[in-house]
């Protein structure tokens, strides 16, 4: 070997040491740099004593791990946001300042002093200002979820505006390196760096996906079902658009090439993932829910209220706004922008009990042939599925039951019941094929409730009917008169009908008796129809004639029925004309029996007649009400026989707060799916509450293990100072070792020369 | 396992930032003595706290309206007190008027006593409340329940039976008002105090002997059948029906009264009705009617005294006679109204009663749901204070350890 091969090897090992001190170099000085991955100088010894080489600087990076940590911040990220809303969400709700349930214990509290002294103005001021602030609290808090969904349209503008960003950044990259593998110079380990930072940038946003081309070393990124938003050097651009169905909400979409693509329910992950499974489920479940509690309470205060009096002496009007009204009406339904059929439509609410707090969706397959979705069980029907009665409905206005449906295909006009509502298209032209329509019975409704009462005279705080007891009753029989349907003042105006004031009174057991000269008896009268016995008088003569009977009561007109039977039958049946039967035994012609009510104190019968004239009887029993056109009568304990009752209108009734107890009885019926208004709204807080917990543990689970992978990759990928330390100590000193070989070289070649 | 000093410096602020915001937290629940700050801080939790304050709001206005159904009975409580006392003055007035040792004189200033008590009692018995609401008109609160009719010269009843109620507790409405139909106008009939009330247009019965017979049976008959109508035809023949029109039974002879000839009558003059004697005479034809006295409220009692005690004509005989039915009526209606009064007062004693009963359980269950409450959402100081020091600790142990770590560096020793 020569002294020259000796002064090249130390030159190489000089410069191979000289380059490992500026790759620890390059180590120490971006040990701040935000995704710096550290380097390692590979030595390679040449063969035959050639000395060393520094062939590759490798980077040391676990692209596994990346990809894990990617991965994880997605989740952390669509958590995190999550976390977010459905705590500001929580604490809206279940904050005493905001929430519905204390402003219903005020509104109820105020309720209560109307109900304690129902004459005072004052209290009655107080309780409709209540009202109003409950209303208010409603429509505060609806809004204030919706501004959650401008929040989340404005967050997802700009995260599309940040991800189409980053996705032009790593396109360029994918190009650099691209460029920089095809000039077969080595790709630099900080165009590596770069691009994995810009996706760990896109992993805080949105999932995805990633496939490295295996010769170019691009990397393309697919988001959702494989939408490409990176392919090689080219990045597609992500846009927001007005939800077609729901013009307050903004859709994602992908444009690739000319056409946009809808991918919003397909994406998942990063903070964009997170906001919109959170408006997709939280948000609008919670808007649902808020609708329908305020749906309910506004229909059955109002319904409760009709049914009083006011202390002006007239009729309960609404408390708050007709549930029906035109405008709420057609809000519930959305068409769909692009639908070829003009058609638009309305939800007539009509059993608030049934309706779900939840979305429809109701596609049309064809002309006359639909399919509706419910949202919160995926539960599908089609058209053939309604009219269970397996009885079409001939035209819209027979469509009177939940399951049943109506539609004329020509005309493009669809009337559908279900759930308690009756959905109502009404088109131009027919339906057709992809025409597509969202129902939201209750979700507008907490926005649209307002107190419409507002003279403190109007409340209808006592009962349009009222009862009393004569003086002189003896028994301890109570009767109530309670009013069951709100147009009750409309009904009592029917012919025929009774018409209060009533007078109520109790009738003996009806028994037969015959005369002292008759041959054969009568025994066993059984009433077979009150509604014929009503219209006859007491007491009723039967004669045997001609071996038949002729029948006459002593009414004025009398009702007379002869001819009937005969003489030898067991039992005479007179339920179509007397509603009764009487069996008989042995008669002969020329007897003569008396139906009558006996002498006894039994209490078998209650008798109500009016000042018209109209009666009715029925058979006593206090565990059952009477029912009348539009009201009911209840008699409790035990009357005697000649006690007698009166059911008259509640003039002058001011102090009466009959009708203002069963309002606020209402505060816990259960009137929402078996729970309360303010239970429901707590079913509610607590579901959202549970969301939010349950995000907050995933979130912070997530953190963890981004967290514990970050903290791995940083062992792997991170920069030691103390390592880069005792690295430059090492290379220095073998940079210091080479050159004393070249000057041992150099040595060598003094001594030889000086020997020539 | 290798660290990267970015790491032990990031790992570090993360300490430090977790460490100091646990503590800022603590020190807020410590200061605020709430566990729960915001609902976000324990979701479930603050779902039970709010059903708690809910329980709780709803308790207290039960308790709130205790406190008015209180005061309203106690009002009504006074007033109905001071009724009885003047109702008793007016027995006592009515005994010392029927003492025939009197003189005109003297009836007439017991009787215009009387009429003082007549216009306490029309003021006591239109009592009104601070709103201006009559006390005793039922559910017309604003039509003044007792009026005097100057035609008839009766006292009338204008309101109804209408009873306010109150919810107290969650299973229990209270009666707050007393209407005066049930506590004036409904005197009952007193066993033992029943007077028959008779009008005739020609002496027909002469007298009537409920005492001698069975005065409950009468009342309970008449309940049913009264009143009688009693005709004498021209031919002597009695007929008796009842309200119904049916022929009446007397027991004694038993036999149905449709056309009786008095003059076959084995007891004759004696008939026996629903268990009181009759002395009927057949001599003259006419009619008569028999029913048990009607009760009159205290008001119209009053007035009848008065009146009474006016017109006593203690001339003649029968005048005399008249007197003395007529005061025996009255007291015998008087004692009614005591009872009336009575049960009347023990009705709202016993509803204060329980209203003060249900305040207790309310108050109770408000504890009860107290402690619950603050289970749920107070601070546990015991517990805060030690989580506090332990997490001031552990901020100083970081700051401590920083301060080390920061100094360890190779570079230092080279």
């Amino acid at each position: 070997m020569s002294s020259f091969g000796l002064l090249t090897l130390g030159t190489q090992s000089l410069q191979a040491n000289q380059t490992a001190l500026a790759v620890t170099g390059q180590n120490i000085s971006n040990v701040n740099t935000e995704g710096y991955t550290r380097q390692r100088p590979v030595f390679e010894s040449r063969e035959g004593q050639g000395g060393v080489t520094i062939d590759n600087i490798d980077r040391v990076a676990d692209d596994f791990l990346n990809r894990q940590i990617w991965a994880d911040s997605s989740t952390y990220s669509s958590y995190d946001v999550f976390e977010d809303f459905a705590n500001e969400l929580d604490n809206l709700m279940a904050s005493d300042v905001t929430s519905i349930s204390t402003a219903m214990d005020n509104y109820f509290g105020a309720m209560q002093t109307a109900v304690d002294d129902p004459v005072s103005l004052p209290n009655r001021e107080l309780f409709i200002a209540q009202a109003e602030s409950l209303t208010q609290r409603f429509n505060d808090l609806d809004a204030n979820i919706r501004r959650q969904n401008e929040t989340i349209n404005g967050q997802l503008e700009s995260s599309v505006a940040a991800i189409n960003s980053i996705a032009q950044n790593i396109a360029q990259l994918n190009d650099d390196i691209r460029i920089a593998n095809a000039a077969g110079n080595g790709i630099s380990s900080e165009l590596l760096d770069q691009r994995d930072l810009k996706l760990e940038e896109l992993s805080e946003y949105i999932g995805f996906t990633t496939i490295e081309d295996g010769n170019t070393k691009e990397v393309s990124v697919f988001i959702g079902n494989g939408a490409p938003l990176v392919v090689g050097q080219s990045a597609n651009t992500l846009t927001t658009m007005t939800s077609p169905a729901d013009s307050t909400q903004l859709n994602l979409g992908i444009q690739i090439g000319s056409t946009v693509g809808d991918i919003t329910g397909q994406v998942s992950g990063g903070k964009v993932g997170g906001m919109l499974d959170y408006r997709d489920t939280t948000l609008n479940e919670t808007l649902d829910e808020l609708g329908r509690i305020a749906l309910v309470f506004a229909d059955t205060m109002n319904e409760q209220h009709q049914k009083g009096m006011d202390l002006n002496g007239d009729a309960g009007g609404l408390m708050f706004t007709d549930i029906n009204n035109s405008t709420a009406a057609r809000n519930r339904v959305l068409a769909e922008s692009d639908n070829l059929s003009s058609a638009s439509g309305m939800v007539i609410i009509n059993d608030v009990t049934k309706v779900e707090a939840t979305e429809y969706e109701l596609i049309f397959n064809s002309d006359d042939s639909f399919t509706l979705i419910r949202g919160n069980d995926q539960v599908r029907w089609d058209e053939n599925e309604f009219n269970s009665t397996g009885i079409p409905p001939a035209n819209a206005s027979e469509v009177d039951e939940d399951g049943e449906y109506y539609l004329d295909a020509a005309t493009g006009d669809l009337t559908l019941r279900i759930d308690g509502f009756t959905l109502q298209l009404d088109g131009a032209t027919s339906f057709s094929q992809g025409d597509k329509f969202l129902i939201q019975p209750t979700r507008n409704a907490a926005s649209e409730i307002d107190t419409v009462i507002n003279d403190a005279s109007q409340l209808a705080l006592g009962s349009p009917l009222s009862t009393s007891a004569d003086a002189a009753n003896t028994g301890t029989g109570v009767v109530n008169v309670a009013i069951t349907d709100k147009d009750y003042a409309d009904q009592s105006a029917v012919v025929s009908q009774l018409t209060p004031p009533l007078n109520l009174s109790f009738l003996s057991p009806l028994d037969a008796s015959g005369a002292v000269a008759n041959t054969g008896t009568a025994s066993n009268v059984q009433i077979a129809d009150y509604d014929t016995l009503s219209g006859i008088t007491y007491p009723v003569t039967i004669t045997a004639v001609g071996g038949a009977f002729n029948i006459t009561d002593s009414g004025s007109p009398a009702t007379t029925l002869t001819g009937v039977g005969a003489i030898g039958d067991a039992e005479l049946d007179l339920t179509a004309t007397f509603g009764f039967t009487v069996d008989i035994a042995a008669v002969a012609n020329g007897d003569v029996f008396t139906i009558d009510h006996d002498d006894s104190d039994v209490v078998a019968y209650y008798q109500l007649t009016d000042e018209e004239g109209d009666r009715q009887v029925g058979a006593f029993d206090p565990s059952e009400s009477i029912t009348l056109e539009g009201f009911e009568v209840t008699i409790t304990n035990q009357p005697n026989l000649n006690d007698t009752f009166t059911i008259q209108p509640n003039t002058d009734g001011v102090s009466d707060n009959s009708n203002a107890l069963l309002l606020s009885d209402l505060q816990f019926v259960k009137t929402i799916e078996g729970a309360s208004y303010q239970d429901k709204y707590g079913q509610t807080v607590e579901r959202v509450g549970t969301e939010a917990a349950v995000a907050q543990i995933n979130a912070q689970a997530g953190k963890a293990v981004l967290d514990s992978n970050i903290a791995q990759r940083s062992s792997i990928s991170g920069v030691n100072l103390d390592e880069e330390a005792a690295k430059l100590v090492q290379y220095q000193q073998a940079y210091q070792a080479s050159a004393q070989l070249i000057q041992v070289a150099q040595t060598i070649f003094d001594t030889l020369l000086q020997s020539v | 396992m290798r660290i990267s000093t970015q790491q032990i410096f990031l790992s570090n602020i993360d300490n430090l930032n977790s460490s100091s915001a646990a503590l800022f937290k603590t020190q807020q629940q410590l200061s605020t003595g709430k566990r729960v700050l915001q609902p976000s801080d324990d979701p479930l939790a603050s779902a039970q706290i709010q059903k708690f304050k809910k329980e709780i709001a709803r308790t207290e206005q039960f308790s709130a309206n205790i406190e008015v159904a209180d005061r309203r009975l106690s009002l009504e409580e006074t007033t109905i007190d001071q009724i009885n006392n003047l109702s008793i003055r007016l027995k006592e007035l009515t005994l010392q008027g029927k003492n025939g040792v009197l003189s005109d004189g003297d009836r007439s200033s017991i009787a215009s006593e009387v009429g003082e008590i007549v216009k306490s009692l029309s003021s006591l018995m239109n009592t009104k409340d601070v709103q201006g609401e009559y006390l005793f008109a039922g559910n017309k609160g604003f039509t003044q329940p007792y009026t005097y009719n100057q035609s008839n010269g009766r006292y009338e009843f204008n309101g109804d039976d209408g009873q306010r109620y109150l919810q107290v507790g969650p299973e229990n409405k209270v009666a707050s008002t007393d209407s005066g139909f049930d506590i004036f106008e409904t005197v009952p009939v007193v066993p033992g105090y029943i007077e028959a009330d008779l009008t005739q247009t020609v002496s027909m019965v002469s007298n009537i002997d409920i005492d001698g017979g069975d005065a409950e049976e009468f009342g309970e008959y008449m309940a049913a059948h009264g009143p009688l109508t009693m005709s004498v035809d021209a031919a002597g023949l009695l007929t008796v029906t009842d309200k119904n029109g049916q022929f009446v039974t007397a027991e004694d002879p038993a036999v149905s009264l449709n056309g009786y000839d008095l003059s076959t009558n084995p007891n004759a003059p004696t008939l026996t009705i629903a268990g009181v004697e009759l002395d009927v005479s057949g001599a003259n034809e006419g009619t008569a009617t028999l029913d048990v006295f009607d009760q009159h409220n205290i008001l119209n009692t009053a007035m009848d005294l008065k009146e009474q005690l006016e017109t006593a004509d203690f001339t003649t005989e029968s005048g005399k006679e008249l007197f003395n039915t007529k005061m025996d009526q009255i007291l015998t209606n008087l004692s009614g109204i005591e009872e009336l009064n009575i049960s009347a007062r023990t009705s709202i004693g016993g509803r204060i009663n329980t209203l003060e009963q249900q305040l207790l359980v309310n108050e109770d269950y408000i504890l009860f749901t107290e402690e619950a409450r603050s289970s749920f959402e107070d601070m546990d100081y015991n517990e805060a204070i030690s989580m506090f020091s332990l997490q001031e600790t552990a901020l100083e142990a970081s700051y401590a350890s920083f301060a080390a770590i920061k100094d360890l560096s190779l570079f230092n020793y080279l």
